[in-house]
């Protein structure tokens, strides 16, 4: 009885599992076999080489440029997008007058397509035109500033989108788990005469700490995986400034159709995703408490 | 509380709303400015002429928007379809069936996410070229469900966890099939989470760029890209009105996912 209902449960399984096998593990698997090799060309077919490609990557200087941005980006974008998050959360699960409506206008970035965004921030940061400009000259009386044409604050400006982008996503996710905390746990810390501050440092924020690992993990992910607003707002410039790690796989396979290099990259891209995988479930899982 | 005190305790709470909400609709005001902008020129703050001529100009019957906007919408409900196919049973399965390795199996569905889709899609466009699928509404398609059934699985796995087995032993008990206990149970019960789940895949399936890009262009041209050339054209105007069309199902869809994921399901996710 037990071994049929385990066929019955791979068959309804199997379908699935050979879709997402073909068109993303098999390619996933390929990718890392071709870092192995040279790039085909025309009349050269590829050849092996072992790990002569991951060698030639120390010494590109855009490869280092491209993972120092990619820190800076992943620093600033996750801390940011989650405390943002957090604190909205905190606020429209409040009884305040029009809740709906605010936790609406918080969700709409979120459900705004990546390639919208990147249009619409594209406008708003437009020198002189731009109502960043606008407001910024009307305010403060700045000058008109290119802000996504100088290497200095390009990279500023891009991390300002994503966190734009992510930080409803992520409140969704703490707005339902602070539905789930059991107002008892408030009041019996009322009862004992805690203040604010404390109920949220030692009850809510405690409790919260699973959301917070599946937040954390998907923000970690999105810092090296978003890059939409990057190629259509700056392809990676000025002079290289906002070339993410994964912007420069885009720009070394489909600009200059080095699938040695992208295949290269890819695997860097992801031993720094496995490693932080790791720190994260095996550091942090230990001081989450669940229920 | 005195009166001094309470404007002291209002007025920053005041000015960080209005932070946030110019933060948060400031750059959709100025995609809304630029759609009716007929002419716009430096150092004017505001468009010297105003109307309606882009909107004509992109809704008009002939053009390219329109069959762009139905393209899309053709393809992102064939994606939900087969990704609705594909991942009920699997959900089913995963929630319910006494599958060995289950977490190892569920952990296989979420690989793709963390795995970048960029080299995926390069990869996936080579195979695709000796299929003959580059340029085809179904090779689109397979790439766009591939890429949701990662988000299906997952909130169906977890909307068919979320249904009581009791229910589903009562209703065998009282000498119901499985076939019409899942008819008559389970599947109402979890139909919420895989509505939303539906949703989600739907939203990826029209707002996604690069996947479409790498394997439809320039044959099959859905919204997003439409976007992304005219954009890059330099038609800042239809670039706006595309994004602003993009913008109503999302906002639409918003409001049905408000009602229908739970909060009960959403703290099943990952569990």
């Amino acid at each position: 009885m037990r071994s049929r209902a385990t066929v019955h449960a791979w068959l309804l399984l199997t379908p699935a599992l050979v879709l997402l096998a073909a068109f993303t593990h098999w390619p996933a698997v390929a990718t890392i076999w071709h870092s192995l090799f040279t790039t085909p060309r025309g009349n050269r077919p590829a050849r092996f080489i072992g790990l002569e490609n991951y060698a030639d990557l120390l010494d590109d200087p855009i490869f280092w440029q491209s993972l120092w941005n990619n820190a800076i980006y992943a620093a600033a974008t996750i801390p940011l997008s989650i405390v943002i998050a957090l604190a909205m959360a905190l606020w429209v699960n409040a009884r305040i007058p029009g809740r709906t409506a605010l936790r609406m206008a918080y969700f709409t970035p979120t459900v705004l397509p990546m390639i919208a965004v990147a249009n619409l921030w594209l406008f708003f940061y437009t020198p002189d035109y731009g109502l960043l400009d606008q407001v910024l000259r009307g305010l403060f009386g700045f000058g008109a500033t290119n802000w996504i044409g100088t290497p200095e604050t390009a990279l500023g400006a891009m991390i300002v989108v994503a966190v734009w982008k992510e930080a409803g996503f992520f409140m969704i996710f703490y707005l339902a788990a602070l539905q789930a905390i059991p107002p008892s746990l408030h009041e019996a810390a009322i009862v004992e005469g805690a203040s604010r501050a404390r109920i949220f440092w030692r009850v809510t924020l405690p409790l919260l700490g699973p959301t917070t690992l599946f937040i954390l993990v998907n923000a970690v992910i999105n810092a090296f995986r978003l890059i939409d607003h990057v190629v259509v707002m700056t392809r990676g410039g000025p002079d290289n400034a906002t070339s993410l790690l994964l912007f420069y796989i885009y720009q070394a396979g489909f600009r200059f159709w080095d699938t040695a290099l992208a295949s290269t990259l890819t695997v860097v891209l992801l031993l720094i995703l496995a490693a932080l995988a790791a720190i994260q479930f095996l550091v942090l899982e230990k001081r989450v408490h669940y229920r | 509380m005195s009166a001094r005190k309470s404007v002291l305790l209002w007025l920053p709470r005041a000015a960080a709303l209005l932070l946030f909400a110019w933060f948060i609709f400031g750059p959709l005001s100025n995609l809304l400015i630029w759609s009716v902008a007929e002419r716009w020129f430096f150092p004017n703050r505001l468009p010297s002429q105003w109307g309606f001529r882009w909107w004509e100009y992109v809704f008009r019957p002939q053009g390219q928007a329109m069959q762009s906007l139905w393209l899309s919408i053709w393809i992102a409900v064939l994606t939900t379809v087969v990704c609705l196919v594909l991942s009920i049973p699997a959900g089913l399965a995963l929630a319910r069936g006494r599958l060995p390795w289950r977490t190892l199996l569920l952990l296989l569905f979420l690989l793709p996410q963390a795995f970048p889709n960029l080299p995926i899609y390069i990869s996936i466009a080579q195979i695709f070229y000796t299929l003959n699928l580059n340029g085809t509404v179904l090779g689109v398609v397979l790439v766009h469900a591939s890429h949701g059934l990662v988000y299906s699985v997952w909130i169906t796995t977890a909307a068919f966890a979320a249904v009581d087995p009791e229910l589903e032993n009562a209703a065998r008990n009282i000498g119901a099939t499985p076939t019409r206990t899942f008819l008559n149970i389970s599947l109402p019960l979890a139909a919420p989470g895989i509505m939303a789940s539906a949703i989600f895949v739907f939203l990826e399936s029209l707002d996604e760029f690069t996947g479409s890009y790498f394997v439809g262009a320039p044959e099959v041209r859905t919204l997003p890209l439409l976007l992304y050339t005219a954009a890059a054209g330099g038609s800042i105007q239809v670039a706006s009105i595309s994004a602003l069309i993009l913008l109503v199902p999302s906002i639409a869809f918003m409001f049905v996912v408000e009602r229908f994921l739970k909060a009960d399901v959403l703290a099943k996710v990952g569990r």
